[in-house]
């Protein structure tokens, strides 16, 4: 990620275009600030060289009551149209980063270790966008017009009295160039809390979730443990910056002595005779001394939301640079397939080898083997998880090599995976099948109420609200089942029916996984010979290894089929 | 250790500064000073003003001004850093009980609330009493101690002009009065935050396990939705500091012309007003600084209310913990009887020691539900047990902590934990087995598949030091050959032939290699009970069992 490539990406966070109604009206409330400022030091001073004048006082009085009612109403409007910005901006960038995010394929660091974890998406998509929002709730964004307003006061007052007006403008542009400096360094330490941050909220979801488990095995405090090893380095982490950050604003806190300090040293040589004059510099010095120490406090808080945007432009990035292409899934169609694999090994640990098979529309393929024998690698690998083996999968006339990531995507799109765990919602039923795309669900419903007569039996309507805690497996299957039939797909993966089943709910999935069959290339990879029986062919896995294949009649013969045969009974 | 959330709010809040009272005993003589060196400014300045209008201010001394420029920067950071340990170190140890409470109770005690929830308390929550400790305290102390300094200065002199101050404290306790208002925003805006927390819970849920679901769109679209709402709020609630913060900017220039008005009608000079500005200014910071108090202080003080909550559902035991506790539990004839309400009834279940019993029944009978039940009424009588879920959790953490939980392990404890990760086929994980114990196995465990999952688990119970270990479905994701091999080898190792196995099934292989079954039914109760080869001579049992294994065409 190059700095200027960040750069651009900043106008791509900041910019809204739909709103530049509002941005304009933002920079219209800036520019009524710079008049007000360059009106004030000449009222002031007017105001305080009338104090001991009849007539003139009153005058005075009331032009300094309207410039102030001017400023507040600018200000008023000012503070409405940045947090009405913001708050649209949010919405905005939240939607960016999740959408992203939810459509990209899961990254892996180095093949294996998952780079965006839960509790990081959550960090990434809550924390980091809080961070902006902070601005709006601390009022930071004040300071853009504060500055200006400052600013005008200062070209204003060197027009009154130039030497100490440029001796002020020398020493609060250094001032700030200072504090601007130091909170730099302090963004990469506010970086590190917020690294830490994230790691804290990833082990307190870890352990939260895992609560339950703990109850029921005995252990050694274990979520405490880990608790307390995050806690303490987090505390570690933000007693540093604490130093900082209390350092930093007291710094700024000492200015207004030092600038006084500065005026008595100027003022000799500046011909100021009028106390007036010396009563406004003194007015200027503290009017800018909150927004300076403003832009201590206030640089922080942006140099946090600036964080907070770097981490989700990272965040965003590396989804974007994978240019991943997605197809869409109507309509896919396909015939045959044939895999092929060569090999495949997670970092020389178990090994995939020489799996090949062929399937046609309308046909049951069971995979069969023992716990170990490179099941949920093949599952893995047939819907497209991994691209780092190397082998073609032929679908109809088109071969897709399984090395690019491109391709093989492609490939994924033509398969559905009715998982062991797939996620069941705690939504409708309908929301469950059709994942919000309701159109031609009542057609499949009726369809599918006469292939599996269980789903009248069952009682749960599509309407009603599905509570997956009360859920048996089976029943998460078969509602998973039913979405991939929903969707389509050409080719279905089955893992392993759950070998919890009652007779009525194995019914259900058998007929499942008929209703399947007529319209789509059927693949079960199972422990269990029951389930796949019925089976156009069989193969039959060791080790990695296909060790026969063939349909039950043939493989009637081979032992270590008999061995499964025999635990039938 | 020292239980904090027992205590209420302030009792709460009293207890910390007690425990910490040296650094807030230095805290507050830091803050003293440092309001006595601003409180020099103002006179200094007053004094310059008049030389130039008489000698001109050649004679006045820079250096005054210097040395206190340092001792605000001295003073001022220490004093900050006194406040913000306490809270800080406080902030972990509220952290800290939580969570050893949360480990310590039975999980029924807070079933109803979701992970989300107690994450927010565990993070967010005990972020802002933290934030109520450190800053809230803070500004308190140093309001109080610039108005015992202040106040008694401005006397000396010119006491007639505290009128003018009027604007500005109004527009001050205007601009607390708004925050204050705002808090509800606050709160609902918490709650919508949960939600959308939680709907990205969900989407990662759907996301990581249902493949290639291309509905992401309406999954945005649900989100935005949520999050549009929450940020809504967020809006809702700036517009009251829209209007009221300038107020305070218009509120100084108010006191300005009062005060001047004030000075003119005595007859006073230039240099009083220019007086009475530097101590405008000096009030500024802490009375600014009141607002934000009260809305630290609110926000505290509800999330105190927040963590209590959950602390009061997590000490007092639940209905379901009061049943179980009125369960009897009696031994004879070399094994366990415990009677306990199963959907109404009562029912008596046996174990025999040192035997396997194994449960059957039609899902929905209630096994794993009835299997929890058992395991948690052992439990809390005091009974050295280890329960294996239908779907065990695994911590994002290596195999050899998801087997040990946090033990000390000797030599002995690894050879066996070898052992029976080959016994469970676990070696093929990594290419040696210490590597296998050193593999992290991702979040819940997603870096294997559902069975070895189960399996590290499985371990994790034997290896537990349970007298007692009952496991829900244990064999759903073993083949029946690696199934017979495990419980013939715990039957014949000494190491586990001792121990009682409650486990639940629907295989006939596992009721043939078992000791006992306990046949459930949902609306019968226990159908039948007895030695498994006894049982399964009987009609009803086998009968079951046909059912179970349906459409077999083998002849």
């Amino acid at each position: 990620m190059s700095q200027s490539s960040l750069k651009n990406n900043w106008w791509n966070y900041l910019w809204l275009k739909s709103e530049s109604f509002l941005v304009v009206f933002i920079l219209l409330n800036m520019m009524i600030s710079a008049v007000t400022g360059y009106l004030t030091p000449r009222l002031i001073t007017s105001f305080y060289d009338s104090l001991n004048k009849d007539q003139e006082f009153k005058h005075q009085l009331t032009l300094l009551v309207i410039l102030l009612a001017g400023e507040y109403l600018n200000r008023f409007c000012f503070s409405l149209s940045t947090n009405r910005y913001v708050q649209k901006l949010l919405v905005d960038i939240r939607k960016r980063s999740f959408a992203l995010w939810l459509k990209a394929p899961f990254k892996r660091k180095s093949g294996k270790h998952e780079e965006y974890p839960l509790g990081e998406v959550l960090a990434r998509l809550m924390n980091d966008t809080d961070a902006v929002r902070e601005v709006v709730s601390s009022g930071s964004f004040a300071i853009f017009i504060d500055i200006i307003f400052i600013l005008s006061c200062l070209i204003s007052f060197l027009q009154l009295n130039s030497t100490t007006g440029l001796a002020l403008f020398i020493a609060e542009v250094i001032a700030c160039l200072l504090l601007i400096k130091g909170s730099k360094a302090m963004s990469k330490i506010f970086m590190d809390v917020r690294r830490i941050t994230g790691m804290m909220a990833r082990v307190v979801t870890d352990i939260t979730s895992g609560l339950k488990e703990l109850f029921y095995s005995p252990n050694d405090r274990y979520a405490s443990k880990r608790g307390q090893k995050i806690f303490e380095e987090f505390l570690d982490k933000q007693l540093h910056a604490n130093i900082w950050d209390a350092g930093y604003y007291s710094a700024a806190e000492s200015l207004y002595p030092i600038l006084v300090a500065l005026v008595m040293i100027i003022v000799p040589y500046s011909q100021i005779i009028e106390v007036a004059i010396l009563a406004a510099l003194i007015d200027l010095i503290q009017k800018s001394i909150t927004p300076i120490k403003d832009v201590a406090s206030k640089i922080s808080v942006l140099a946090r939301a600036k964080t907070g945007i770097d981490r989700l432009h990272q965040f965003n990035d590396s989804f974007e640079q994978d240019n991943f292409e997605r197809v869409d899934f109507v309509d896919l169609e396909a015939q045959r397939m044939i895999f092929d694999l060569n090999v495949f090994q997670y970092d020389q640990g178990f090994k995939l080898e020489n799996i090949k098979f062929e399937i046609k529309r309308g046909e049951v393929l069971g995979i069969l083997g023992e716990s170990g024998c490179g099941k949920s690698t093949l599952l893995k690998l047939l819907s497209g998880q991994y691209h780092t083996f190397s082998g073609t999968i032929t679908i109809d006339d088109k071969v897709i090599h399984a090395q690019n990531e491109k391709e093989l995507r492609h490939f994924s799109s033509y398969v559905s995976l009715i998982a062991q765990d797939s996620h069941v919602f705690t939504e409708s039923l309908i929301f469950n099948i059709t994942l919000g795309a309701e159109s031609g669900f009542e057609e499949f419903w009726g369809l599918a109420e006469k292939s599996i007569p269980y789903l009248k039996r069952w009682g749960v309507g599509p309407q009603d609200k599905i509570l997956p805690k009360v859920l048996s497996m089976g029943q998460k299957q078969l509602i998973s089942g039913l979405r991939a039939l929903f969707l389509k797909k050409p080719i279905i993966l089955m893992d392993e029916i759950s070998s919890g089943l009652d007779s009525e709910l194995e019914a259900a999935l058998r007929d499942l996984i008929k209703f399947f069959q007529s319209r789509s290339m059927t693949i079960i990879v199972t422990h269990r010979l029951e389930t796949i029986l019925n089976s156009h062919q069989l193969l039959l896995l060791e080790k990695g290894h296909i060790i026969a294949s063939g349909s039950h009649q043939i493989m009637r013969a081979i032992p270590k089929y008999q061995e499964f045969l025999n635990h039938l009974h | 250790m020292t239980s904090r959330l027992h205590r209420k709010f302030g009792p709460w809040v009293i207890h910390h500064a007690f425990e910490f009272k040296w650094f807030y005993l230095g805290a507050f003589i830091c803050l003293y000073v440092l309001q006595v060196f601003q409180s020099e400014i103002p006179d200094r300045i007053r004094k310059l003003t008049e030389l130039l209008g008489t000698n001109g201010i050649e004679g006045a001394s820079v250096w005054i001004f210097v040395g206190l420029a340092v001792g605000i920067l001295l003073f001022r950071t220490s004093s900050r850093l006194l406040f913000f340990y306490p809270a800080r170190v406080q902030q972990k140890l509220l952290r800290m009980e939580l969570l050893e409470l949360l480990e310590k109770v039975p999980t029924t005690r807070y079933q109803g609330r979701s992970q989300g929830q107690i994450f927010q308390i565990l993070f967010d929550d005990i972020n802002n009493l933290r934030a109520f400790i450190g800053f809230g305290l803070l500004q308190v102390g140093n309001l109080f101690i610039a108005a015992w300094v202040l106040i008694p200065k401005l006397n000396e002199t010119d006491g007639y002009l505290w009128p003018a101050f009027i604007p500005l404290f109004a527009s001050v306790v205007l601009f607390t009065i708004t925050s204050l208002i705002n808090q509800r925003y606050f709160k609902k805006m918490m709650d919508k935050k949960g939600e959308v927390q939680q709907y990205i819970i969900e989407s990662y849920e759907a996301k990581q396990t249902i493949k290639n679901f291309h509905r992401e769109e309406s999954f945005v679209k649900g989100f935005v939705g949520a999050s549009s709402e929450e940020l809504a709020l967020f809006f809702k609630s700036s517009i009251g500091f829209a209007i009221t913060g300038p107020y305070v900017k218009l509120g100084l220039g108010v006191s300005l012309i009062w005060a001047a008005m004030l000075i003119r009608a005595r007859g006073g000079s230039t240099s009083d007003l220019v007086f009475f500005s530097g101590f405008l200014y000096l009030f500024l910071e802490p009375v600014m600084f009141m607002s934000w108090v009260a809305v630290v202080v609110s926000q505290g003080f509800a999330a105190w209310k927040r963590v209590k909550e959950l602390y009061a559902v997590l000490v007092i035991p639940s209905s379901d913990e009061n049943e179980l506790a009125d369960s009897q539990l009696t031994f004879r004839d070399q094994g366990v009887c415990f009677s306990l309400l199963f959907w109404g009834e009562k029912m008596d279940l046996f174990f025999k020691t040192g035997k396997w019993t194994v449960l059957i029944g039609e899902t929905g009978s209630g096994k794993s539900y009835l299997l929890s039940k058992l395991a948690t009424g052992l439990i809390l009588k005091g009974h050295n047990v280890s329960m294996v879920q239908q779907e065990p959790y695994l911590f994002n953490d290596t195999i050899h902590e998801n087997i040990f939980l946090g033990k000390t392990v000797d030599a002995s404890g690894l050879e066996r934990a070898r052992e029976l990760i080959k016994m469970f086929q676990l070696d093929s994980l990594a290419p040696t087995i210490d590597e296998v114990l050193s593999l992290e196995v991702g979040e819940n465990g997603k870096r294997l598949s559902g069975g070895q999952m189960k399996r590290v688990a499985l371990i994790r119970s034997l290896l537990s030091g349970a007298k007692i270990i009952v496991w829900d479905d244990p064999f759903s994701s073993v083949d029946i050959i690696l199934e017979r091999r495990i419980i013939q080898s715990m039957k014949n190792n000494p190491e586990w032939k001792d121990l009682t196995f409650i486990i639940s099934s629907h295989r006939l292989t596992t009721v043939k290699l078992s000791d006992e079954v306990i046949f459930i039914d949902k609306d019968a109760g226990i159908k039948a009970q007895g030695p498994s080869e006894k049982l399964l001579k009987e009609e009803n049992v086998s009968k079951f069992f046909k059912e179970q294994l349906v459409e077999l065409p083998l002849a």
